[in-house]
């Protein structure tokens, strides 16, 4: 197990140091000329040259890989390479920060937005999609149904506004200020107020994913409803709750965890729509803007923390249904 | 009717599925007393499962049910669902057939267990430490060894028959006074399966168990049952004790049924006649050795085959049997030893006439058909490759030489039944023009009077081609039938080899014997060496099997 374990995490590492290279080789095709839009908006030609030799984005790629590897720019004196120790991703050319830290800062906001985003997008897609399942043909599967195409018909970007415009602005408007249209306050600091400032993001999150693993759900306990087992539950004198919600749901629900470890995980490297709507600072308006403003080192450094996420997150559904099937991981 | 008063009583019970034109239970009606096992036999499609599930509510609500079905006094039929579900699994308890698809696969056997108590337990719930030794000791009765321990281990990490015991603990957790067990040892081995029905007595006996036993296999059924049903689409043909229905069935059905089984499990019909001992061999294997990691499957086993014999292969799952027609067939290679084929080495991988010269006839044929392919383009493209002639008259002619209508050629094997299939999968064979035929488990899948169908047809093939077939299996009563010579195979070493009468008359190694004595049908067979003295001994008249 210790020697699988092992083997899974130097393939992660190694996957991650080729997406930072070819993340690299990326910025450097995209941008012709980085160090213009880093430079002052009035600057000369020397300028900007100079601005190009300060940050060696005069020299050849290599030696700019080299650079950011293995020393990083020490600006103030700290070699912050990623083969430094502590390994680093460099320095910001615009925030005037290391990149770790910039990304370090914004990873609570984007964690405490996926996590209850998760819970209330898993809560709605299983009951929903079981309820749907054990009323196979029904209103009930219909209904279910109609409410997941609604989901997953509509765009991100106008659900989000509508979660605001309904739950932010008519309820405040009628007198109930339940919940505030933006902002970010630390768990630490004051947990009811990070679950109100959050709770309008969760949902529209939520709503996004909750229709399509609403769906995947139904068909995966579908998929088992028939099986011996299933009769054998029902054989022993288990309610129909049980048999459904427990021994279908448990049966079919490999499905749904491969393919929610790999959503999770696209949303851990930042969910940039929301993030806007609700004006949180996450991981997501981190890489927009340092894309915008050719900041490459932000730019490596946040596809690799959404590579890192894809990647553990993965890693855990597999972890998760070889313990289900108490077999090794494969 | 005599005797106690029926425990369970089903009356003129029927039921229909939407859009199937036919009944699927035609009026049937049948009684059970405590301490009695009635065994309802018949064929698949027969209705006997559907009638039990129907009438314990397990059958999907859009089927339509009439009749009455009483148990208690009450009328289950007209229960509400909640009365109904606190009966299922409370008083009523369930085996089925494979343990392995009727457990749950990622549920621990503690929980699959405890959770059927639970849903019976009076609140307060018990404490989880008096559950787990309850289900300890439930699993320790059916004999689980060391059953503390494997509380928390899933289904698969179990053995086919140490699954079936837990199936049984499980029907058996609430104390229920009626035992529905529907084909419970059809999945197992002829060993396992002994074991099994001895089991389900020793607890019917303890606990005065009402039984129903449904089965396909009359001789089964003879060792276990005390009152015998049989039935035929939908309608029960025969009712009687089962020493009366087993001496003189008066329905032809169930003669044929009979007639079957004492085909299939009579281990003392006279086999046909082992080869001349000088005749050079078609095969030799010389100390064949072959291991998956550091399990030996196979360890040095040299056997010959002789042209113009079948040579049966029998052991209990993971004796290596299969392994070892895989690497016949060439679709696995040994680690060590030699495989000759009329007296040239078999190369590894097998050159093209080899790869023709020896073919396989598998054990499923629902699933060792392409079910998107016609017959006739699954016969043709195997006689084109084979560079026969004209393959519209090549198809038809196959398909005549295993005696099917050739214009069946025109189906999918989904519309063929599952003797037909097998058929089909045997002409696929045929047409290579091979000299062996490796047939794995051909008959295990089918219905028992389809069974003698098809391995007399090996036979003729055998007698009228010069075909040798390798035919392995696990049912002694088929190899004593057919076979000229046979092989024992125990965890991978052929322990006993030889003619099939000497073998089993006289057999000399302790697997065999184990293998013989649990042979089921003990009781038919007394019945038939003692029969009764009218001409209505359906052992004498036989089947007319058309082949």
């Amino acid at each position: 197990m210790a020697l699988r374990l092992t083997k899974a995490l130097s393939q992660a590492a190694l996957t991650l140091l080729v997406l930072l290279i070819a993340c690299f080789g990326l910025t450097r095709l995209a941008y012709q000329n980085p160090a213009a839009m880093l430079a002052p908006r009035n600057a000369t030609q020397e300028g900007i040259a100079a601005v190009a030799r300060a940050l060696r984005l005069d020299e050849p790629w290599y030696q700019q890989l080299w650079y950011y590897l293995w020393r990083g720019p020490d600006v103030q004196g700290a070699k912050m390479g990623l083969f430094n120790w502590p390994p680093g991703l460099g320095y910001s050319f615009r925030k005037q920060a290391p990149v770790t830290d910039l990304i370090l800062d914004k990873i609570p906001v984007t964690l405490s937005l996926v996590a209850g985003a998760v819970v209330l997008w898993f809560a709605w897609a299983l009951l929903a999609g079981v309820w749907a399942a054990k009323n196979q043909g029904r209103w009930q599967d219909h209904l279910s149904g109609a409410v997941s195409f609604v989901f997953m018909a509509t765009p991100l970007i106008l659900s989000g506004i509508l979660v605001s415009y309904v739950l932010f602005y008519q309820l405040t408007q009628a007198g109930w200020p339940l919940f505030p249209s933006s902002g970010y306050v630390a768990l630490t600091s004051d947990p009811w107020q990070w679950a109100r400032h959050l709770a309008l993001p969760w949902i529209t999150l939520a709503m996004v994913q909750a229709g399509t693993f609403q769906r995947i759900t139904r068909g995966a306990v579908l998929d088992v409803a028939g099986h011996d087992y299933i009769r054998t539950a029902r054989a022993k004198g288990l309610g129909e709750g049980r048999v459904w919600y427990n021994h279908a749901l448990g049966a079919g629900l490999n499905p749904v965890i491969t393919l929610g470890g790999l959503e999770i995980g696209t949303m851990l490297g930042g969910a940039i729509v929301t993030e806007t709507i609700f004006g949180l600072d996450g991981l997501g308006r981190l890489a927009i803007s340092s894309a915008l403003d050719g900041d490459f080192p932000v730019v490596i450094g946040t596809t690799i923390t959404a590579g890192a996420g894809i990647i553990l997150m993965t890693t855990l559904s597999d972890l998760w249904i070889a313990a289900r099937e108490r077999r090794p991981l494969s | 009717m005599t005797g106690p008063a029926p425990l369970f009583e089903i009356r003129n019970l029927s039921v229909r599925f939407p859009g199937q034109g036919e009944a699927a239970v035609k009026g049937i009606s049948l009684r059970v007393s405590p301490g009695e096992t009635l065994a309802l036999v018949g064929e698949s499609g027969s209705g006997k499962s559907v009638s039990l599930l129907a009438a314990t509510g397990l059958v999907p609500g859009a089927a339509q049910i009439g009749g009455e079905v009483l148990f208690g006094g009450r009328d289950l039929l007209r229960l509400p669902p909640h009365q109904m579900r606190a009966l299922r699994g409370a008083r009523i308890g369930y085996v089925f057939q494979d343990p392995q698809s009727n457990l749950h696969p990622y549920k621990s056997v503690y929980t699959q267990i405890a959770e059927a108590i639970l849903a019976h337990a009076p609140r307060p719930r018990p404490a989880r430490a008096a559950l787990r030794a309850r289900v300890t000791a439930l699993l320790t009765e059916v004999g689980i060894r060391n059953a503390g321990a494997r509380l928390d281990d899933l289904p698969w990490q179990f053995s086919g028959g140490m699954r079936q015991r837990v199936m049984i603990a499980m029907a058996l957790a609430l104390e229920p006074s009626l035992l529905i067990a529907d084909e419970p040892t059809t999945a197992l081995d002829v060993t396992v399966q002994a074991q099994i029905l001895a089991l389900l007595k020793e607890q019917q006996a303890r606990r005065g168990l009402a039984v129903i036993f449904v089965s396909h296999d009359l001789a089964v059924v003879s060792d276990i049952a005390d009152r015998i049903l049989v039935m035929q689409q939908g309608e029960v043909v025969e009712e009687g004790p089962a020493p009366e229905v087993l001496r003189r069935p008066r329905h032809p059905y169930a003669r044929r049924l009979l007639a079957a089984a004492g085909l299939a499990h009579g281990t003392h019909s006279t086999p046909a006649d082992a080869p001349a001992p000088d005749a050079p061999p078609l095969l030799s294997l010389d100390r064949l050795s072959r291991s998956f990691g550091r399990n030996e499957v196979l360890r040095e086993v040299s056997l010959d085959i002789a042209p113009a014999e079948i040579y049966g292969l029998v052991g209990e799952s993971g004796s290596g049997k299969t392994t070892l027609g895989r690497i016949v067939a060439g679709l696995d290679r040994p680690d060590r030893g030699r495989m000759r084929l009329d007296g040239a080495d078999l190369s590894q991988p097998f050159t093209r006439a080899q790869r023709f010269a020896v073919q396989v006839v598998f054990q499923d044929p629902y699933a060792s058909l392409n079910p998107h392919r016609r017959i006739g383009a699954i016969l043709s493209e195997i006689l084109v490759r084979a560079g026969e002639g004209d393959p519209i008259s090549g198809v038809a002619d196959l398909l005549r030489s295993v005696r099917l209508d050739p214009a069946l050629a025109g189906r999918l094997p989904g519309q063929l039944s599952g003797g037909q299939r097998q058929r089909v999968a045997i002409a696929r064979a045929l047409a290579m023009r091979p000299k062996l035929i490796v047939a794995d488990e051909p008959v295990s899948a089918l219905d028992i009077t389809t069974q003698a169908e098809i391995l007399q047809l090996l036979a003729r093939l055998r007698d009228e081609r010069g075909l040798s077939i390798l035919l392995i299996t696990h049912d002694l009563g088929v190899v004593a039938r057919h076979c000229n010579r046979v092989g024992v195979l125990q965890r991978g070493v052929l322990v006993e080899h030889g003619p099939v009468a000497p073998v089993f008359t006289a057999p000399r190694h302790d697997y065999t014997r184990a293998l013989l004595a649990a042979v089921p049908g003990r009781r038919l067979r007394e019945l038939r060496a003692d029969p009764p003295d009218d001409h209505s001994d359906p052992l004498q008249t036989g089947p007319h099997q058309h082949v």
